[in-house]
């Protein structure tokens, strides 16, 4: 053989060999590919009920008008236990809108991005776990303190109160974050800036409305104050109207021009302060409302702070409104501070007037004293369940093409306020009010969802047992099964 | 197929006909006992809002088991067989290289099930001995049961691949360990998010482990974790395939 040419060993192990690595690196790019493949064609299946990502069917339109790329930014630390709900959730908003484009930040373990995505979307340094919806040029942000309700649910052995996140408001807001960045149009909403009502930009004091501002904004729509007068009507732009809690009367120019107002079509959301009526109830009177000179309390419904506990929404005559019915569904109570008796007259022509919400068959309206007789007795005007809260609209045979005016009472100002606001159900209470009241009644179908939770208690004696179980029998047990096996083959 | 069935048994008689199999078994559940009566004492009596199950992906232990566990089972496969001089009589058989690689793969990746087995009982032990743990969510539970058979599959695959390239256990066992624990600390990659990395954080995302059982643990199987896996697998298995060719061949 000619050693000087390579022979047929060597020739078939160089051929071994390359053949060794292209096999290789065949396989490496198959796996390559069908990852790649996979990454941009994937399903995701919740099986988990906690991350039941059903989503309405108001969703999946607002999903599929989107036609604008939306970033959603998950600012968040991921040990959050909400962190999941809400990244599962946008997960299934993208795969129905591909042009939402989910981006996460944990700014504990990325301090760089985190600072990045504050100065890129002016977010303020201290400001933590939030979401974020950015579309041309337009922000809408859902802080964590919305996204679940908190709700006392028993008491520590030393006297603190537990309080447990109850509902997730996860699919709601973002859909209505989602509907407002990729609108752009903004409704503008007014509320009365005098007569001793609540500041709606106080988010800091306990009776400040600047927190249901907030909310407000959230809902698309721009805040702004408004006074009326002789030459000062409602403001033709107004979609909503505003009077929270005045504590001193209103003149004749101003309610005429709320009469006007509601007239030709107008919105009015009317919050009763304990103190007075504000000589409103005239006006409320002539829309199928009484608002009564009175204190309600409910006797066995009060959370031991002075304010009470409602969970009965039904009117006898027009069944559950629509804004309290999610409420009611999900058996959510409310908190109210000391309302005034708000009932809905059964007939008035062309108006549908209906109870919102009512004490249980144990309420008690108390007459109010009059003023400046502070200590005078208290003196009970009826009993029973006493409704607080009324809803009215024109009917069909009532309605004037165009003209439909819609009036909501509420006999407690303080529900709303900076400190009751996120206490139980009154922050959905103010959402499904403000949307019923702008007509999107649409969006009340979207709910909250029940957050499952999860305590368990084990004894000593269970403990005990339990780690004998774990750490000694079932580990012994294979042990011995494994030594009797070895004893066996020995002999 | 006979043949395959054969040596799976072949594989699993090993594991089970031995000590070593019930000693293996044993320390896994010694470990995942351990794991879950830390977890029972820190949560006694506090409220939390997401199932243990998802929970259990964080603690140190499950991830010391699985990493551990796999090497341990999978280093004789082949480097025993080298060492005592049965791989050559077995590759003379007439079965193809294939069927042997397969047949140890799933043996070892059948025994690593078996070892988990009991742990899939522990929710339903704990609602006997705890009160207030409510009804066991099962979507989360066979997520999880997923999850790990997977990953499980993906370790088995790395231990049968650097087992064919040693006749030492010892050192099969440690490449086996490097290269499982390589996959797992890069992973954390796509966790910490280094201010340079930009796109390539979605490709640290897609290989982080930790990601992928923080889906399977709150009840989310996702295709692309699915893909991952079995591609991986499927990867280390040809590897070892042609290690195994190789060795004929040379």
């Amino acid at each position: 053989m000619n050693s000087s040419t390579p022979g047929f060993h060597a020739r078939s192990r160089w051929s071994g060999w390359i053949n060794l690595f292209m096999g290789m690196v065949a396989v490496l790019a198959l796996a390559a590919m069908a990852n790649y493949l996979s990454h941009r064609h994937y399903a995701r299946w919740q099986w988990a009920k906690r991350l039941d990502t059903d989503l309405s069917q108001l969703t999946r339109l607002t999903l599929a008008d989107i036609h604008q790329p939306v970033t959603a930014v998950v600012f968040y630390d991921r040990r959050e236990s909400l962190y999941r709900p809400i990244l599962e959730l946008l997960l299934r908003y993208s795969q129905l809108a591909p042009s939402l484009r989910i981006e996460t930040v944990d700014y504990e373990l990325e301090p760089a991005r985190a600072t990045q995505i504050q100065n890129r979307y002016k977010l303020p340094p201290n400001v933590h776990d939030l979401v974020l919806f950015h579309c041309a040029g337009r922000t809408e942000v859902v802080p964590h303190s919305a996204l679940s309700q908190v709700s006392p649910t028993g008491r520590t052995p030393d006297g603190r109160i537990i309080f447990e996140r109850t509902h997730f408001n996860g699919e709601r807001l973002f859909t209505s974050a989602l509907a407002a960045v990729s609108d752009t149009n903004r409704h503008a909403a007014y509320f009365l800036a005098a007569r001793g009502t609540h500041s709606f930009t106080n988010t800091t004091s306990w009776d400040g409305y600047g927190r249901l501002g907030q909310r407000l904004a959230q809902m698309n729509l721009e805040l702004r104050p408004a006074t009326l007068g002789a030459s000062l009507p409602v403001p033709r732009d107004c979609r909503l109207f505003i009077i929270a809690g005045p504590r001193a009367d209103l003149d004749t120019q101003e309610i005429q021009r709320l009469r006007e107002y509601l007239s030709t079509g107008g919105r009015v959301w009317l919050l009763f302060h304990r103190a007075t009526r504000a000589g409103l109830e005239h006006l409320v009177a002539e829309h199928g409302v009484l608002v009564g000179n009175d204190l309600v309390s409910d006797p066995g419904n009060g959370f031991g702070d002075g304010s009470i506990k409602l969970s009965a929404f039904a009117d006898a005559q027009h069944g559950i409104h629509p804004s309290v019915r999610p409420l009611a569904a999900q058996d959510m109570a409310l908190r109210l501070g000391a309302p005034r008796s708000v009932t809905a007259l059964p007939s008035l022509s062309g108006l549908k007037s209906t109870t919102l919400l009512s004490t249980s068959p144990q309420g008690i309206a108390y007459r109010q004293p009059p003023a400046g007789a502070a200590g005078a007795e208290l003196v009970v005007e009826r009993r029973g369940a006493i409704a607080v809260a009324a809803a009215v609209e024109r009917t069909a045979t009532g309605a004037v093409a165009g003209l439909a005016p819609r009036l909501v009472v509420v006999g407690d100002s303080d529900c709303l306020n900076n400190t009751l606001l996120d206490k139980e159900a009154n922050s959905d209470l103010a959402w499904n009010l403000a949307h019923w009241l702008l007509d999107r009644s649409h969006l009340l179908a979207i709910g909250p969802r029940p957050i499952q939770h999860h305590q368990f208690s084990i004894t000593e004696r269970s403990r005990w047992e339990l780690m004998g179980w774990l750490l000694g029998v079932i580990p012994g047990s294979i042990l011995a099964v494994g030594s009797l096996v070895w004893l066996r083959r020995r002999h | 197929m006979q043949a395959f069935l054969t040596l799976v048994r072949r594989e699993l008689a090993g594991h089970f006909l031995s000590m070593r199999g019930y000693v293996i078994m044993a320390g896994v559940q010694l470990l995942l006992g351990a794991s879950l009566c830390i977890t029972l004492e820190a949560l006694n009596q506090k409220p939390f809002d997401m199932p243990l199950t998802e929970k259990m992906p964080n603690t140190g232990f499950f991830w010391l088991i699985l990493l551990l566990v796999a090497p341990v089972i999978t280093m004789r496969t082949f480097a025993h067989e080298r060492a005592s001089g049965t791989l050559e009589t077995l590759l003379t058989t007439p079965v193809s290289d294939w069927a042997v690689v397969l047949a140890k793969f799933t043996g070892a990746w059948v025994f690593f099930l078996l070892t988990w087995l009991p742990a899939l009982a522990t929710p339903f032990i704990l609602t006997r001995y705890a009160s207030g743990m409510g009804d066991v969510d099962p979507g989360p539970l066979a997520s999880l049961a997923i999850g790990i058979t997977l990953l499980g599959g993906f370790l088995m695959a790395v231990g049968c691949f650097a087992s064919s390239l040693t006749r030492s256990q010892i050192i099969a066992a440690m490449t086996s360990f490097a290269i499982s624990t390589g996959m797992f600390l890069i992973g954390f990659i796509a966790v910490i998010r280094p201010p340079w990395m930009g796109d390539q954080s979605a490709l640290f995302s897609h290989l982080s482990m930790l990601e992928h059982m923080g889906d399977f643990a709150s009840g989310v199987v996702d295709t692309r974790h699915v893909v991952f896996y079995t591609s991986l697998t499927g990867l280390f298995l040809y590897f070892t395939h042609k290690v195994v060719s190789f060795r004929r061949w040379r």
